[in-house]
């Protein structure tokens, strides 16, 4: 008996391990549950306008190349305008699906510029989490379509903004160069509130950024560019990446590099062209504007077009249109320039006065004679630009000062544009004149001539003419004879001539004033030349009067 | 199958001459097994009863099939060595046991993964449910079926018919006896082909390593499942169907 229970106790032993098993299992399985659990997130929904590549339980979020959930459904929307997705997050990173988090899905996107995304061709789209700031949880997102303008927390830096008139070629990658060094890209663009221009943003890494002051200079560097300015043609291009792809370059010029480092975020104007953009000034923008009406055409200025004072850049044209006065019907293409005061030879300070030491600097010249007047910039392109010179003997003119901006005198332009024009008038009437019948008269007088020289008269006369001619060569072959000691005595003659004038020199040297003949001179010379330029002026508009006279004196 | 199915997609197989040799092999066994009379063996081994087995009941060896008088029960087989018992020891216990066990490990068997692909660095990992849903969804119906009832359904019978057993055995039910011996026969037979899919999922992952292109892993799901399989095994090992037919005896 005792033998018996010895035999219970030890199988009940062994009985007891057996249930070990159940109850390592439960142990395994909670343990497993619990970790399956405690590893899901919360499931959001994102809504997407496509469901391009996105699979149900295979598609993964994503956010660093690294898996944070997967998509469970793909599904469209009620009223089918959409699709909604519906994904788990891993625990970890659920408490991070805020209101500030972006979704968007990843495919291959092949630009000039780039390719991104290429892992994606094999491996399907993955849809990109971006967290964002904390803040408030939430779990229906609306999913972006196209990839955002990422404030890139990795590569250190910042972020500007660029208001272009054109995009031109820029696009999203595009590089940013520094002196042709790549230090940034283009983010992303879009057009401005008010559709003025393009919004252009862009990402300067650091420590790059900190070239970026107030009066740094952008210019677009896309694509080949050919720019015939007044100093010529010329064509450029960045990079072959620039070509392909669009891109920008900026400059800070030296004397911005005193300012500030700019703020993230700051806003700055896009160039067309480093030319245009090396033309801004450093420093607040201050001009002083004028106002000008030059006769005829204003073919060929352009606003941009460079003001030149004797030659040296001192502003810009900015406004070129055309006027018509409805009461007396006159057109007219007035002329709007702005004058910088930083590139006068005065010094004006950064006040609203300024404008008015320009004023009076003006007002100085222009009594002087100043005028402003049209002038070719390049013979090449036809383009031209505005010149202000000082034009001897022009009728007293002053700066009229009205609204809105002061009118400066000006003055007929006389370059090759204006001859050209002349020239070609005088051909026109050239080609007018009577020339058939010119030719005809002439050709009536010759017969007239003919028939006078075939008389005996002639005969006659050239006989008489001969005898007078052999006469005459006899009394030169004696006056022959006698022409040396005349001239020796002329040389005598003039050395006494020369020795009598030092005397007269002499007499006159202390307290002559010969100097005061020369403005009377060339007083005389000016009027000489003004004449001389009255009849290029009246030949100018009325070059009939070549031949058929003055057009007062013919009636 | 299912796992040959799979790397079709991914990879052209060829069956080279030591595959074929193998297979052939293996179907030879199988068919040795199946054709042999274990009691010509043992018999040839030596005599296939105890003395005394001519009066009262009678106990036989589990492992040899060795006829002996009950009271020996205790002792050691004296053909092959194996202890000898009138019922197999704690049978009722051991199997509520281990089939517990079997149970708890059914669920994640089921729910987790059991495999993860990965195919040009995207992660695909699959349940067994899902692989039959994939096989649905190819239009692989009759392959389907097959997975679906030998890594689904058959553990489930396993489960649910030892459990039947048990209770049938607790409450001292006799109705049906046949048909649940009937059941344990078709439990114990086909007990070790459940494990087929582990065995090929072992294959696989030791096969297709092709480094980043393709790669195929084993997930927990996989031990939960192999876990299953073995410990229904061992349960309906452990279960003697004798016990069914003492109650039929009580009864009667």
């Amino acid at each position: 008996m005792s033998e018996d229970s010895e035999v219970h106790i030890r199988r009940s032993r062994i009985v007891m391990l057996v249930w070990l098993v159940p109850v390592a299992a439960f142990l395994a399985v909670a343990w497993i549950g619990y970790r399956t659990f405690a590893s899901r997130g919360p499931v959001i929904t994102i809504t997407f306008l496509s469901g391009d590549g996105l699979e149900a339980g295979h598609t993964k979020l994503r956010h660093r190349n690294v898996d944070i959930g997967t998509v469970k459904s793909v599904v469209l929307s009620r009223d089918m305008s959409h699709v909604e997705v519906t994904a788990t997050l891993e625990h970890q990173v659920g408490d991070r699906a805020t209101v500030n988090s972006r979704f968007w899905i990843v495919r291959p996107r092949l630009s000039a510029a780039s390719i991104t995304g290429l892992s994606t061709l094999v491996s399907g789209a993955y849809i990109e989490m971006d967290p964002g700031q904390p803040g408030q949880a939430t779990e229906h997102f609306i999913g972006l379509e196209d990839p955002p303008v990422v404030d890139m927390e990795d590569v250190p830096g910042s972020h500007f903004i660029l208001h272009a008139e054109d995009l031109a070629s820029l696009d999203r990658g595009s590089p940013l160069y520094f002196r042709g060094i790549k230090v940034g890209e283009v983010l992303g663009y879009t057009l401005s509130q008010d559709t003025e221009h393009a919004d252009i943003f862009i990402y300067v890494r650091t420590p790059y950024d900190r070239l970026v002051r107030a009066d740094t200079h952008f210019w677009n560097v896309s694509g080949f560019s050919v720019s015939a300015g007044a100093t010529g043609l010329r064509a450029s291009t960045r990079s072959l990446e620039a070509l392909v792809a669009g891109g920008v370059a900026f400059s800070t010029p030296d004397a911005a590099m005193a300012e500030p480092v700019s703020e993230k975020g700051a806003e700055f104007r896009l160039f067309n062209d480093q030319e245009t953009a090396d033309q801004q000034p450093v420093g607040p923008v201050l001009t002083v504007s004028y106002l000008a009406y030059f006769p005829g055409t204003v073919q060929g200025l352009q606003p941009g077009a460079a003001v030149d004072l004797l030659g040296m850049r001192i502003g810009q044209v900015t406004d070129v249109h055309l006027d018509f006065n409805a009461s007396d019907g006159s057109l007219r293409a007035p002329v709007t320039f702005a004058i910088d005061p930083k590139l006068l030879p005065i010094a004006v300070g950064q006040s609203e006065s300024s404008a008015e030491t320009v004023n009076h600097m003006m007002d100085r010249l222009v009594a002087q004679g100043l005028r402003a007047r049209l002038a070719s910039g390049s013979l090449l392109t036809g383009q031209r630009l505005v010149n202000l010179d000082f034009i001897p003997d022009t009728p007293e003119a002053a700066i009229a000062y009205g609204a809105p901006v002061p009118q400066i005198p000006t003055v007929g332009s006389t370059d090759l544009d204006t001859l050209s024009a002349s020239a070609n008038q005088l051909m026109s009437k050239l080609a007018n004149l009577p020339l058939a019948e010119i030719g005809t008269g002439l050709h009536n007088i010759v017969a007239h001539i003919d028939q006078a020289t075939a008389g005996p008269e002639i005969a006659r006369s050239i006989k008489a003419l001969d005898r007078s001619l052999a006469n005459l060569d006899a009394i030169a072959s004696q006056a022959n004879k006698e022409v040396g000691p005349t001239l020796a005595s002329l040389h005598r003659t003039a050395d006494a001539a020369d020795q009598t004038l030092e005397a007269a020199q002499r007499l006159m040297g202390s307290g002559g004033d010969r100097s005061r003949d020369l403005p009377a001179l060339v007083h005389e010379l000016t009027d000489t030349a003004r004449s001389v330029r009255v009849l290029t002026d009246y030949l100018d508009q009325h070059p009939e009067a070549l031949v058929l006279g003055r057009a007062g004196a013919a009636k | 199958m299912v796992a040959y199915t799979r790397i079709q997609s991914v990879a052209v197989i060829e069956v080279a001459t030591g595959g074929l040799a193998f297979a052939g092999f293996v179907f030879t066994v199988l068919l040795i097994d199946r054709v042999i009379d274990r009691h010509v063996v043992w018999d040839a081994i030596g005599p296939g009863a105890m003395p005394g087995v001519e009066a009262g009941e009678i106990i036989d060896c589990l492992e040899c099939g060795l006829i002996a008088p009950v009271s020996a029960a205790g002792a050691l087989c004296p053909r092959c060595a194996a202890t000898l018992h009138r019922r197999k020891p704690d049978s009722l216990q051991r199997t509520a046991a281990l089939g517990a066990a079997a149970f708890l490990l059914y669920i994640p068997a089921n729910l987790l993964p059991i495999l993860r692909i990965v195919r040009f660095g995207r992660d695909d990992p699959a349940t067994i449910f899902s692989g039959v849903r994939e096989l649905l969804a190819i239009g692989l119906w009759p392959l389907a079926v097959i997975v679906f009832t030998a890594s689904i359904v058959i553990p489930l019978i396993k489960l649910t018919g030892l459990t039947w057993f048990l209770v049938a055995i607790r409450l001292g039910v006799t109705r049906r006896v046949m048909a649940r011996t009937r059941l344990y026969r078709f439990i114990e037979g086909i007990g070790r082909w459940s494990n087929i899919d582990v065995f090929m999922l072992s294959i696989l992952v030791a096969l297709v390593q092709f480094g980043s292109l393709t790669r195929v892993e084993a997930e927990p799901g996989a031990v939960a499942f192999a876990g299953v399989v073995v410990l229904t095994m061992l349960a309906s090992r452990a279960f003697d169907a004798r016990l069914m037919w003492d109650r039929v005896e009580d009864r009667a």
